[in-house]
């Protein structure tokens, strides 16, 4: 088996330093260092709002679950196995915290046209969502703001666990065993979620393709 | 198309395919105009996906609120054992409040009303529908005798009647 080309991931927040710069900060961490921790916060916090987000499809709920995730990695940071890598760990505490929040409310997430909200900034309206990337998208013809919506829909119209096999394949270029370690399931359950993901996804928005 | 077909296109899509797998997708797309369509349509959805990324908020400030969040749940943990007894003493405290509280009312109750303060009852009259003073016995030559039996501590009627009295004819 071929090991999966990651895909272009988010820009971190900061220039990512190198894995060995990480595990010295995390070593610090654990033993009780809180800015070494912060580091590695703002190297991933970016990446892993961005996936909380598509979760939960909520701004507000995305920034509270991302902080509740950073605060209960930072509490068993002893319980993490350094022969796993690091961001692995953060992201099975990341979702299984978006999950988690999902199952309790036990509704659908928010109406997807609800604006991005930054702190302390105006929102940004879901038509200059595709303005803070660095190229233009595959899907250029579709900047309308109504397919645009028909896209997260179609995202809100898979399931929790779909979408969130689907956004760490997509948005995190994680290979299947990642992803695996990730959502505790076996390889070849993500690799059955993410073809139904895709496929629903076609049925769904076949006419824009 | 069949499923596992389409399992090899987003299987390929994902770089998890076995050199054999990818001969048998490459003979797939050769063969089959629609592979090639469903396999850019996946390409497009994954990317539009990774584009549409939304503005996360500003990681310095985000870190500054886990960190008053780490030291908040902090205290509150140090604390919850320090304040365990606390909590524990309060509640028996407020119980003993509640019971002093509630005799001294009732007294207060009934001697308003006239009537005997609860502590200073400390005599109650022995009720005496529980003693057994004297039994009759309309039998002739009849004789009772009423004890306490010291085993069971039951209080015992002994009626004797002569052998040579008939009890019908009383």
């Amino acid at each position: 088996m071929n090991k999966p080309e990651p895909p272009s991931s988010n820009p971190p927040d900061m220039e990512e330093p190198d894995s060995l710069e990480i595990d010295r900060l995390i070593a610090l961490a654990r033993r009780g260092d809180e800015t070494a921790f912060g580091q590695v916060v703002q190297v991933y916090y970016n990446r892993v709002y961005n996936v909380i987000y598509r979760v939960v499809n909520h701004a507000e709920d995305a920034r509270e679950l991302s902080q509740a995730a950073w605060v209960k990695a930072w509490q068993r940071l002893a319980d993490y196995k350094e022969e796993a890598r690091f961001y692995t760990w953060v992201y099975r505490i990341a979702v299984n915290t978006a999950l988690d929040f999902l199952r309790r409310k036990k509704r659908r997430p928010e109406d997807p046209l609800e604006p991005v909200v930054r702190d302390g900034a105006e929102p940004i309206a879901l038509d200059t969502r595709r303005e803070l990337a660095d190229e233009r998208t595959p899907l250029d013809d579709l900047h309308r703001a109504e397919i645009r919506a028909a896209f997260d829909r179609a995202l809100l119209d898979l399931s929790a666990e779909h979408r969130t096999a689907l956004v760490l394949r997509e948005l995190e270029g994680m290979s299947y065993e990642e992803i695996a370690r990730v959502m505790k399931v076996r390889t070849g359950t993500v690799m059955s979620r993410l073809f139904y993901a895709r496929k629903t996804l076609q049925q769904a928005l076949g006419k824009f393709l | 198309m069949k499923k596992s077909e389409l399992e090899l296109i987003s299987r390929g899509l994902d770089g998890d395919l076995s050199p054999d797998e990818r001969v048998r997708l490459e003979a797939l797309r050769t063969r089959e105009p629609e592979a090639r369509t469903v396999e850019r349509q996946w390409t497009v959805l994954g990317d539009t996906l990774r584009h549409d990324q939304v503005a996360a908020p500003d990681a310095t400030v985000a870190w500054q609120d886990i960190q008053r969040a780490i030291r908040q749940q902090a205290g509150d943990a140090g604390s919850a054992s320090t304040g365990g007894w606390m909590v524990r003493f309060r509640w028996a405290a407020g119980l003993a409040v509640l019971v002093v509280g509630t005799v001294l009312g009732l007294s207060a109750w009934r001697v308003l009303d006239g009537r005997t303060p609860v502590w200073v009852m400390t005599d109650p009259v022995e009720s005496p529908a529980n003693r057994v003073e004297w039994v009759v016995a309309e039998i002739p030559g009849a004789t009772t005798m009423i004890y306490t039996d010291t085993e069971t501590d039951m209080t015992v009627i002994w009626l004797d009647v002569a052998q040579n009295v008939d009890p019908r004819d009383s």
